[in-house]
C-alpha cells in the first residue's frame, strides 16, 4: 500500500509533491483506516472516490502546471523546457481525443466493456484460485496425498498408518499435521446448535503459524488417548457465545455431550481454507490404529526452506515403501499439492474457461476499437502526412498514434473498474455458485495492476493496428485529389482482416455457450431418482453415543421424532436415512455376497435408512419391500439396495429379493435382501448412480448417529412450516439442534450449480461477443458503402441495377464471414477439449452446436452487412457526383 | 468563494495548523458536510498559497509523526483574513434575507 501511495503521489508535479506529497500520503492513511473500520463496502467506497479524486486533481494540476511552464518559457522567449516527449504527446492526444467526443465515448464503452468483464472474471481467479492464503510463507504449506489404483477413489487422503509412517519418515518437511472438518452439537450455554469443527493434531497450527489472541494452542498432552477434552474457540464464535469475554479461558462448554474446557481463542484472522470452524478440537490419532485400511483425513506440511514439490513427491515415494504390506494392493503413489489447491479442485477449471471466455470478448472489443481507430487515423492522413514532410520521424509519427490509443486504453481501464466492481459485487450478492474462498474476491493492488496492465495492453494492440497502417504515409497522400479516386476492396485490408478475427472469436464463444447450454438441458433431463424436490424439506440431527447410548433407545427416540413430525399440519409424509440423494456424504465399504463370495469385493456406498425415506423422497420400489419400525427395532437381519447393485449380480431386481449379503467376509450374520429401490443420482446428474446398500438404522456394524429427515407437505419453503418442525423435533428432545436444513430442491440446485454458473457466464459472454462483432462488421461495410458513394453514384448513372448496389456489398461481407465463420470452427474444434471435462451428454464436437451456431452467426453477420449496404443502394447519383467538383 | 475554500479559511483562522489537523477542522466544523479527499484539498490549498491567501506558518510542532518528518503548518494572511471576513459578511447577509423571506413566507400562509 505504501508503494501505491507513493507512485499515486508521483503522478503530481514535482513542486507540489515536494510541498504536500507527506501530507498527501498521511491524510489517506489516516481517512482509510477511518473507512476501514466502517465496513469493507465503505473502504471501497473511499478508495475509489480517492482514486478518482487523487487522479483528476493531479492531472488538472500538471495541466496547470504546464501552463504557467509554457507562459514563462514564452515570456523568456525561448522554446526549452518542454519536459518529457511522451508527457507532451499525451496531453497533445488528450486534446486531440476531446476534440471528436463521439469516437472517444464509442471506443472508451466498448474498451471498458471487454476491460471490465475481464477483470472482474480475473479477480474471481485471483481471489479463488491464486491469492496465497493467509498464513506466513504460505507457499511452503502443501497438502499430502495419494494416489491410488482404486477405481472409484482415484485420490486419497489419510488414516493413522500412512499418517504415522508419514510423521516416522519424512525428511523434507519442518513438520506434518493432520486435520478434518466435523459438525458437532454445543449444549449448556443457550439454545442448542450444531456448528462445524476442525480438528487438528498439536503441530497443525503452528505449522500455520498461528498465535492465539487468548491462551495457547493445543499441546502434545492434548491429542492423545484419554487426555481431558479442550476447545480453542474462533474469534467469531467467542464474540458470539461468550461476548468476547477475557474470562472465558478455563470455561467449559459441552461438546456432544463431553464437557471440554476452553484453553484459547484464535485471532480474528484466521480463515483455513473454506472452512469456517466455530471452534477447534484436537484430532485424536491412535497408533494402535496403524495397521489397517483407513483414510478419513487431511494431512498437511510445511517444506523446509527451498524443498520443491517434486523433491517432496520423491521423498514421499521413498517413505510410502515402509506402509504396512496390506496397503501392496492399493499402489500408493505420492500427491502433494500446494495447500491452496486443496480446496479449489474441481472449480478451477470452470473459472479458467470463464476468464478465457472474457479474454476473448476483450479481443473481439480491441478489434471494434481498431477498426474506429482506423476510420479516425484515415481522417487524419494530412495531417500525418505532413508531419512527416516536415521532418517528423516514423517513431514520432508512431507516437503520435500510440499516446492517443493507450490513453484512450487507460481511460477504458478506469471505467472497466468501475463496471467490475459492480460485477464483482453482484456475483458475491448472488453467490450463484459455491466458489472455495469467495471472501477473497475483491479488487486489490494486484488486480488493479493486472487492469491497468490489460488497460495499457489493449490501448497498445489497437494502436499498433493503426500505426501499421498510417504509420508511413507516402507523401502521395498529400497530392491533392488524394481521396478523388474510387477506392478498391484491396485498400480495405487491415480492416477486413479484423473482421474476420471477430466474426472468427464470436463464433468460438458462441459455440462454447451453445455446448454448456446443450450440457445444461442434456442434465435437466437425467431422472435425479426423486420426484418433486420442491415438496421435501431435510435437516439433520445428531444423536451421538455420548448423549444416547443405548443403540435401541437411540432407534425408538428417531421413531417418535418421525410421529412427532407427521403430526405437524400439512405434512404429507416423513422418512429418514443417514444420507439424502447428492448431499455429499459417503461412506464406502466392501459387501460380501452370498452367491458370489471373493475375499475383496468393490466398495459400495453404504447408507442407513429408515421406514418412509423412499416414499418420501418419491424413489420407487422396484421389487420386494422396505423397512418397518417393528424390524428395525427387532434386528432382523434384513438389507435393502439400489437398482444398479441389483442388476450387476442378478440382472433381475426381483430376483434379488431373498438373496443374502454381509459385511464381512466370515463374522458377521447373513442379511436378507427384502426389497430393490430405484436409482439414486448420488454423485450428481452427470455421473452415472453408484451403487448403494440400504442399512436398517440399527445393526451389528454401520450405525451413523447422524440421521437426515426427509418431510415432504405443500408448505415446504414457510418458515412458519419450518418453525413448526423444529418446535416437533424438540417436544422429543429440547436438546436437539437442526443442522443443514434444505430442501431437496436446494440440494438438487447446488449440485448443478457449477454447470448453471457457466452456462449463464458463458451465454452473456457470447451474446455481447455476438454484438460487438455484429456492430464491428456493421461499421466496417458502412464504412467503406461511404467511401464508395461516388463508386456507387457512378455505377447508378450508368444504369446498374438497384439491386446490384446491396448485392455487392453484401457478396463482401459474405465472404468475411465466412472466412470467419471457417476459421472460427477450427478454433473451436481445437478448443473445445479443453472444456470436454465441463461438458455432459454432448460431444465435444456437437455437429448441431455447430451448425446452429454458425447459421446464427451468418445471419447476424448478414443482416449487419445488408443494412449499411441497403442505405448505399439509395445514392442519389446526382448528388455524389457534384460533391466533389 | 466555494464551500471548501471558505471552511478552510475558517479552519485556519484560529491559528496555524497542519495538513490533516486542517482536514479534521474542516469536517468538524461543517458538521460531517465536507469531507475533502486529499487530492482536492491540497490543490485547494496550493492555490491559496499562490494567491496569497494562506502562507507556511513559521511554527513547528513540538510532536512530529516521524523524527525527521517534520509538519508543515499553515496561517492565513493578512489578505486572506479579509476574504474570509468579506466572505463572511456576504454569508451573513445571504442568510439574513433567507430568513426574513421564510417568515414572510410563513405569515402569508
Amino acid at each position: 500500500v505504501s508503494r501505491l501511495l507513493a507512485w499515486l503521489v508521483r503522478l503530481f508535479p514535482a513542486a507540489f509533491r515536494t510541498q504536500f506529497g507527506d501530507d498527501v500520503v498521511e491524510q489517506i492513511r489516516r481517512d482509510y483506516a477511518r473507512a476501514r473500520s466502517r465496513g469493507v463496502i465503505a473502504a471501497l467506497a473511499f478508495a475509489l472516490t480517492t482514486a478518482a479524486d487523487l487522479f483528476g486533481s493531479a492531472a488538472a494540476e500538471r495541466w496547470s502546471a504546464a501552463r504557467e511552464q509554457r507562459a514563462r518559457s514564452r515570456n523568456a522567449g525561448g522554446g526549452a523546457g518542454w519536459g518529457n516527449p511522451w508527457a507532451r504527446d499525451f496531453r497533445q492526444a488528450a486534446r486531440a481525443i476531446s476534440r471528436s467526443p463521439g469516437f472517444a465515448v464509442t471506443t472508451v464503452l466498448t474498451l471498458a466493456l471487454g476491460v471490465g468483464a475481464t477483470t472482474a472474471m480475473f479477480s474471481v481467479v485471483y481471489g479463488v484460485l491464486l491469492k496465497p492464503l493467509p498464513f506466513h510463507e504460505s507457499d511452503r504449506l502443501v497438502t499430502v496425498l495419494h494416489r491410488g489404483s482404486l477405481e472409484n477413489f482415484p485420490i486419497l487422503n489419510q488414516g493413522p498408518a500412512t499418517y504415522f509412517v508419514a510423521l516416522d519418515h519424512h525428511r523434507v518437511f519442518e513438520g506434518i499435521g493432520a486435520w478434518e472438518a466435523n459438525r458437532v452439537s454445543i449444549t449448556g450455554r443457550g439454545q442448542p446448535e450444531n456448528v462445524d469443527v476442525l480438528t487438528v493434531t498439536h503441530a497443525t497450527l503452528p505449522l500455520l503459524r498461528v498465535q492465539p489472541v487468548l491462551g495457547r494452542l493445543f499441546v502434545e498432552a492434548d491429542d492423545v488417548a484419554g487426555a481431558p477434552l479442550r476447545t480453542i474457540l474462533t474469534y467469531g464464535y467467542w464474540q458470539r457465545r461468550f461476548g468476547g469475554a477475557s474470562d472465558a479461558i478455563g470455561q467449559t462448554i459441552r461438546v456432544d455431550g463431553t464437557p471440554a474446557e476452553v484453553i484459547g481463542v484464535l485471532p480474528p484472522s484466521f480463515r483455513f481454507l473454506d472452512e469456517e470452524p466455530a471452534l477447534l478440537l484436537p484430532l485424536h490419532v491412535d497408533r494402535a490404529d496403524a495397521f489397517h485400511i483407513e483414510f478419513d483425513f487431511q494431512v498437511l506440511g510445511r517444506l523446509k526452506p527451498g524443498i520443491t514439490l517434486s523433491q517432496a513427491s520423491e521423498d514421499m515415494a521413498r517413505w510410502l515403501t515402509f506402509l504396512p504390506a496390506v496397503y501392496d494392493p492399493l499402489e500408493l503413489r505420492p500427491h502433494v499439492l500446494p495447500l491452496v489447491a486443496h480446496a479449489t479442485g474441481v472449480v478451477a477449471r470452470v473459472l479458467w474457461v470463464l476468464l478465457a471466455a472474457v479474454g476473448l470478448v476483450l479481443l473481439i472489443a480491441c478489434a471494434n476499437a481498431a477498426n474506429l481507430f482506423l476510420v479516425r487515423a484515415e481522417g487524419r492522413q494530412q495531417e500525418l502526412a505532413i508531419r512527416a514532410a516536415l521532418g517528423a520521424s516514423r517513431g514520432r509519427i508512431a507516437r503520435v498514434l500510440l499516446s492517443e490509443s493507450i490513453l484512450l486504453g487507460i481511460v477504458s481501464g478506469a471505467v472497466g473498474l468501475a463496471l467490475a466492481q459492480g460485477a464483482i459485487g453482484l456475483l458475491r450478492r448472488m453467490a450463484p455458485i459455491d466458489l472455495p474462498r469467495v471472501d477473497d474476491i475483491a479488487i486489490d493492488v494486484n488486480v488493479l495492476v493486472f487492469t491497468l496492465a490489460v488497460s495499457v495492453m489493449s490501448g497498445l494492440l489497437f494502436g499498433l493496428v493503426g500505426v501499421q497502417r498510417f504509420g508511413t504515409p507516402g507523401a502521395a497522400t498529400l497530392k491533392e485529389g488524394g481521396r478523388w479516386a474510387s477506392d478498391g476492396v484491396r485498400r480495405h485490408r487491415t480492416r477486413n482482416a479484423l473482421v474476420v478475427a471477430q466474426v472468427a472469436l464470436s463464433l468460438t464463444l458462441l459455440i462454447v455457450s451453445g455446448l454448456m447450454i446443450r450440457t445444461f438441458i442434456a442434465l435437466r433431463q437425467v431422472e435425479p431418482g426423486f420426484t418433486q424436490p420442491a415438496q421435501v424439506q431435510t435437516f439433520r440431527v445428531a444423536l451421538p453415543e455420548t448423549e444416547v447410548p443405548d443403540e435401541g433407545q437411540f432407534a425408538r427416540t428417531l421413531e417418535r421424532i418421525a410421529g412427532s413430525l407427521a403430526a405437524v399440519p400439512g405434512v404429507l409424509s416423513v422418512g429418514l436415512s443417514s444420507s439424502i440423494t447428492m448431499d455429499g456424504e459417503d461412506n464406502g465399504n466392501p459387501l460380501y455376497i452370498e452367491d458370489a463370495l471373493v475375499e475383496r469385493p468393490p466398495l459400495r456406498r453404504f447408507k442407513n435408512a429408515g421406514p418412509g425415506y423412499f416414499e418420501t423422497m418419491g424413489i420407487s420400489l422396484v421389487a420386494g419391500r422396505s423397512f418397518t419400525w417393528t424390524e428395525t427395532h427387532e434386528r432382523r437381519p434384513v438389507i435393502m439396495i439400489s437398482e444398479t447393485l441389483a442388476r450387476e449380480y442378478w440382472q433381475e431386481p426381483a430376483r434379488a429379493v431373498g438373496q443374502r449379503v454381509r459385511g464381512t467376509f466370515d463374522d458377521t450374520p447373513w442379511r436378507e435382501i427384502i426389497g430393490v429401490v430405484g436409482d439414486e443420482r448420488d454423485d450428481g446428474l452427470a455421473h452415472p448412480p453408484t451403487p448403494i446398500v440400504y442399512w436398517p438404522l440399527v445393526n451389528e456394524r454401520y450405525v451413523q448417529r447422524t440421521i437426515a429427515y426427509a418431510v415432504r407437505s405443500n408448505r415446504v419453503g414457510t418458515q412458519a412450516f419450518m418453525r413448526e418442525l423444529e418446535e416437533a423435533v424438540w417436544t422429543v428432545d429440547a436438546d436437539l439442534p437442526l443442522a443443514s436444513v434444505q430442501t431437496l430442491e436446494q440440494i438438487q440446485a447446488s449440485s448443478m450449480a457449477q454447470t448453471s454458473f457457466a452456462v449463464v457466464m458463458l451465454a452473456i459472454a457470447g451474446s455481447v461477443a455476438l454484438l460487438l462483432g455484429a456492430i464491428g462488421i456493421y461499421g466496417v461495410i458502412a464504412y467503406i458503402a461511404s467511401q464508395r458513394t461516388r463508386e456507387i453514384g457512378i455505377r447508378i448513372a450508368l444504369g446498374a441495377r438497384v439491386g446490384d448496389v446491396p448485392r455487392m456489398f453484401v457478396a463482401h461481407g459474405a465472404r468475411l464471414t465466412a472466412a470467419g465463420i471457417a476459421i472460427g470452427l477450427a478454433v473451436a474444434a481445437a478448443l473445445t477439449r479443453i472444456i470436454s471435462a465441463l461438458l455432459f451428454g454432448v460431444e465435444p464436437i456437437d455437429p448441431m452446436t455447430y451448425i446452429a451456431v454458425s447459421g446464427a452467426m451468418a445471419g447476424v453477420a448478414l443482416y449487419a452487412t445488408w443494412l449499411p449496404a441497403r442505405r448505399a443502394a439509395r445514392v442519389d447519383p446526382m448528388v455524389t457526383l457534384r460533391t466533389d467538383v | 468563494m466555494s464551500n471548501l475554500e471558505y471552511h478552510l479559511l475558517l479552519a485556519l483562522a484560529e491559528g496555524a495548523l497542519h495538513g490533516y489537523a486542517i482536514r479534521e477542522a474542516i469536517e468538524r466544523e461543517s458538521g460531517g458536510a465536507l469531507m475533502p479527499r486529499a487530492g482536492s484539498m491540497y490543490r485547494l490549498l496550493s492555490r491559496l498559497l499562490k494567491d496569497g491567501l494562506v502562507r507556511e506558518a513559521a511554527v513547528r510542532a513540538p510532536e512530529e509523526p516521524h523524527p525527521g518528518l517534520a509538519r508543515r503548518y499553515y496561517t492565513l494572511t493578512a489578505q486572506g483574513r479579509r476574504e474570509l471576513a468579506a466572505e463572511a459578511r456576504r454569508l451573513k447577509s445571504a442568510a439574513t434575507l433567507a430568513e426574513k423571506r421564510l417568515r414572510a413566507a410563513e405569515g402569508r400562509s
